[in-house]
């Protein structure tokens, strides 16, 4: 069954761009005016802290903590050319990797098998059957930057440039990365050094 | 090994699901509850009744002449009561001290002794703190009973307080020709409370006259409040998760590892350059006579360009060679390596015809001789480079290694630091974050002392009395249980199991009180007409409530009743948590017996 994409539809038109630079600086004047932001990202939030954990409420309590942040931190946020989401995923990923360290929640790796199999084209290994076992097993045991990378860009479909917006690096820093990392996956799925 | 936990194919959420989770009110009031503000509220509800119906003491004390292996006054929840606030006083100087709610504290000149009688100086910690609703009552572990002429009465408040003073860990006592006076602030209006004073030898409330109403304007409540509470400096910390530090970028990890790997690489090169450099061994020529004279280019193949003499055989594997290819002048000829080291192959042009053949390179004779024992000293050196070289990539490769190593061991040190650095930090924003709202709390319940229950002016009221001795001092005026409807109780949770409680508490709207039934009592009173709040503590600490909705579906006309209590699971944390939870409204005083 494949999962619903949850990559926000990152290319926004000019409208609408003006449409959430207005809305975000209303909310910087009053904060009950953040409710159009929160009704339009709480879901893409959610089904990001979501991929990440087991429990559903888990995921809830989390992206609750992310929006509250985000609220606390409007008035520092400012358009640098990247969409408020970028911002947002940012705040999540990072509220995630604090809530890991403290072992308040854990890190759980979910995989779907058509991801997998695309995860396999892209290393050019035609051989699914023989190592998507391997495969799945090698994700659990990634760094959680490199575990950040894949799933962003397997499981949840985003472009280079909204992943490289949300680990703040550039799009092509973002390519050379994940490619480099498929080497080495690859590399360790076949044992050829 | 990270050892995660995986899931493979789980089931999708949908859109709906999601949306449950939405509460945009509740994320505002946590933000409201964590900002940071500067100003007062209005209209705060008084904190009187909000955690009465939740708090059950499991162990706690039966009457004031109870177990003595229990302490008299015993906070029923284990890590919440009510703070003190601490001042520190020149004895022998006094001072007036001021409380969160706007109450005062007039300590004269030499008002404390020690164990002696002796009049104390120097600097002495005072410890102060009040009780004003059924939650304070509750989480203080304050009996709240009082015995008169055989008759158990309780009490209920216009205010309690409690004042302690120390040297170092030596109790002081009070001074009686030194008397310090108290003007506790007070939610109840009205002259019918009496003044308490709790003796825990005896355990028991001793009547101690009555105290004396001043009243002040709510502005000076707050004003004196506020120059108590320190303005929150700015958070710098608060701002975490925007400068949390993404490690590899700041490490510079790849930029570190490819200057690493780059000496390794230049080697590596090197040695292949080495290996393609093999001296190419000279091959003599047969003697089928298929032979041709090319001039090679030395810089392109410099392995042909070693010895003299050189000529280009025609392999046994071109069966189609025709001789007369001989006689034809050719416009091309291109010479391109076929198997390496062994033969070349030569492809041969004019218009559209051409040829490819497989060629050796041969020699004859003394040019074979010569090209022979050059080749030997050749690959000699050859060897004696290839061993050098591969001895220095092994070099390479282990200096290698042990610079990743370094590399990586120096990267999670970093991240370690960042880590513990960033730990420090945010548990220095939750620290703040707890301040500030701990301040805010107490400026709203300054600000609550001027909504007076009861009363028609809005005014603050102030309870002034002396005090004999250091204790527990309370407003109270004695009350007797509810009796409109007495019920035989029995208690039980949602599944029907039978729960046992020390004691039960019931508050009535109206009153700021709590009517406490001892273990083992038969039978359970309350106003019907009321809206009334039941609770206990069941196993485990946790606290079973019987709300005002359940009070009025009990059926009339019964003389017994099961109360199905709702057992909470949540652990609370704070007074203000279980005030929260509750949400009872301030309860106003307005009946009097």
């Amino acid at each position: 069954m494949i999962s619903p994409s949850v990559s926000m539809k990152y290319h926004m038109t000019s409208e609408q761009v003006m449409t959430e630079e207005a809305q975000v600086k209303a909310a910087q004047q009053d904060s009950k005016q953040f409710g159009p932001l929160y009704n339009k990202y709480f879901e893409p939030v959610f089904r990001f802290v979501y991929q990440r954990v087991d429990q559903k409420q888990n995921a809830a309590d989390l992206t609750s903590q992310v929006f509250l942040k985000a609220m606390l931190n409007l008035s520092k946020y400012e358009h640098r050319g990247l969409p408020f989401s970028s911002w947002l995923f940012r705040i999540a990923k990072n509220e995630l990797a604090d809530q890991f360290r403290r072992k308040k929640a854990e890190r759980v790796v979910n995989v779907e098998t058509d991801s997998l199999r695309e995860m396999m084209v892209e290393m050019k290994e035609d051989r699914y059957e023989m190592y998507h076992g391997k495969l799945a097993k090698l994700m659990t045991d990634l760094r959680d930057e490199d575990l950040d990378m894949i799933e962003m860009r397997f499981f949840e479909k985003r472009s280079f440039q909204e992943i490289g917006g949300i680990m703040e690096i550039t799009e092509n820093n973002a390519k050379v990365k994940l490619y480099r990392l498929l080497d080495r996956m690859k590399s360790l799925l076949t044992n050829k050094k | 090994m990270k050892d995660r936990k995986i899931n493979i194919n789980r089931p999708v959420i949908t859109a709906g699901e999601i949306e449950s989770f939405k509460d945009f009110g509740s994320l505002v009031n946590r933000y409201e509850s964590a900002s940071r503000f500067r100003y007062y509220k209005f209209g705060v509800m008084g904190l009187a009744v909000a955690a009465v119906a939740l708090i059950v003491i499991l162990t706690v004390w039966r009457t004031p002449a109870g177990d003595p292996s229990v302490a008299f006054v015993n906070p029923p929840m284990k890590g919440i009561d009510i703070g003190y606030s601490s001042y520190k006083v020149d004895a022998a100087q006094g001072a007036e001290l001021t409380y969160k709610t706007g109450s005062k504290i007039k300590i004269p000149q030499d008002a404390f002794l020690d164990k002696n009688g002796k009049v104390v100086t120097g600097n002495v910690d005072v410890k102060y703190r009040e009780f004003h609703d059924p939650v304070d009552f509750f989480v203080s572990g304050i009996p709240m009973t009082y015995d008169s002429a055989g008759t158990t009465y309780h009490f209920e408040s216009a205010g309690m307080m409690e004042l302690t003073a120390y040297r170092g860990s030596e109790p002081l006592i009070a001074n009686p020709e030194s008397k310090i006076e108290v003007s506790m602030a007070s939610r109840q209006a009205g002259n019918e409370y009496n003044l308490y004073y709790l003796d825990t030898v005896k355990k028991l409330w001793v009547h101690k006259g009555k105290d004396k109403i001043a009243e002040c304007e709510p502005q000076q409540m707050i004003d004196s409040v506020a120059s108590n509470q320190p303005i929150p400096a700015a958070n710098e910390a608060g701002d975490t998760s925007l400068v949390y530090p993404d490690y590899l970028r700041a490490f510079g990890y790849d930029d570190k590892m490819a200057t690493i790997g780059s000496e390794l690489d230049k080697v590596k090169a090197e040695l292949k350059s080495v290996e393609d450099a093999k001296p190419f061994k000279p091959k003599k020529a047969t003697l089928n006579g298929r032979k041709f004279n090319i001039d090679v280019d030395p810089k392109e193949f410099p392995e042909l360009a070693l010895y003299k003499g050189m000529y280009f055989e025609v392999g046994e594997e071109n069966k189609n060679f025709d001789a007369k290819l001989y006689n034809v002048t050719w416009e091309d000829a291109q010479l391109t390596e076929n198997v390496k080291g062994v033969n070349y192959q030569l492809t041969l042009s004019k218009g559209k015809e051409k040829h490819d053949l497989i060629v050796y390179p041969v020699y004859e004779g003394e040019d074979y001789d010569k090209a022979l024992k050059l080749y030997g000293n050749k690959f000699s050196e050859y060897q004696s480079t290839l061993a050098e070289k591969k001895a220095e990539e092994k070099r390479k490769l282990e200096e290698y290694q042990a610079k990743v190593k370094k590399l990586e061991e120096e990267r999670q040190a970093q991240m370690k630091k960042i880590q513990e650095e960033q730990e420090a930090r945010m548990k220095a924003w939750a620290e703040q974050q707890k301040t500030w709202a701990e301040q805010q709390r107490e400026i709203d319940e300054a600000f609550a002392m001027t909504q007076i229950s009861g009363g028609a002016k809005d005014q603050g009221i102030l309870r002034v009395f002396t005090i004999s001795n250091f204790g527990f001092w309370n407003c109270d005026r004695p009350q007797i249980m509810p009796r409109e409807k007495v019920l035989a109780a029995r208690f039980a949770d949602a599944e029907g199991n039978e729960l046992k409680f020390g004691y039960v508490y019931l508050a009535e709207k109206g009153r700021n009180a709590i009517f406490t039934y001892a273990p083992n009592f038969n039978s359970l009173g309350f106003n019907p007409k009321k809206e009334n709040w039941l609770w206990g503590v069941a196993g485990g600490n946790r606290l079973a409530v019987f709300m005002p909705e359940d009070f009025r579906n009990i059926p009339a006309g019964k003389a017994s009743h099961t109360f199905v209590m709702n057992v909470v699971e949540r652990k609370f944390n704070s007074v203000e948590e279980v005030r929260e939870f509750l949400g009872l409204e301030n309860n106003k005083s307005a009946q009097v017996l």
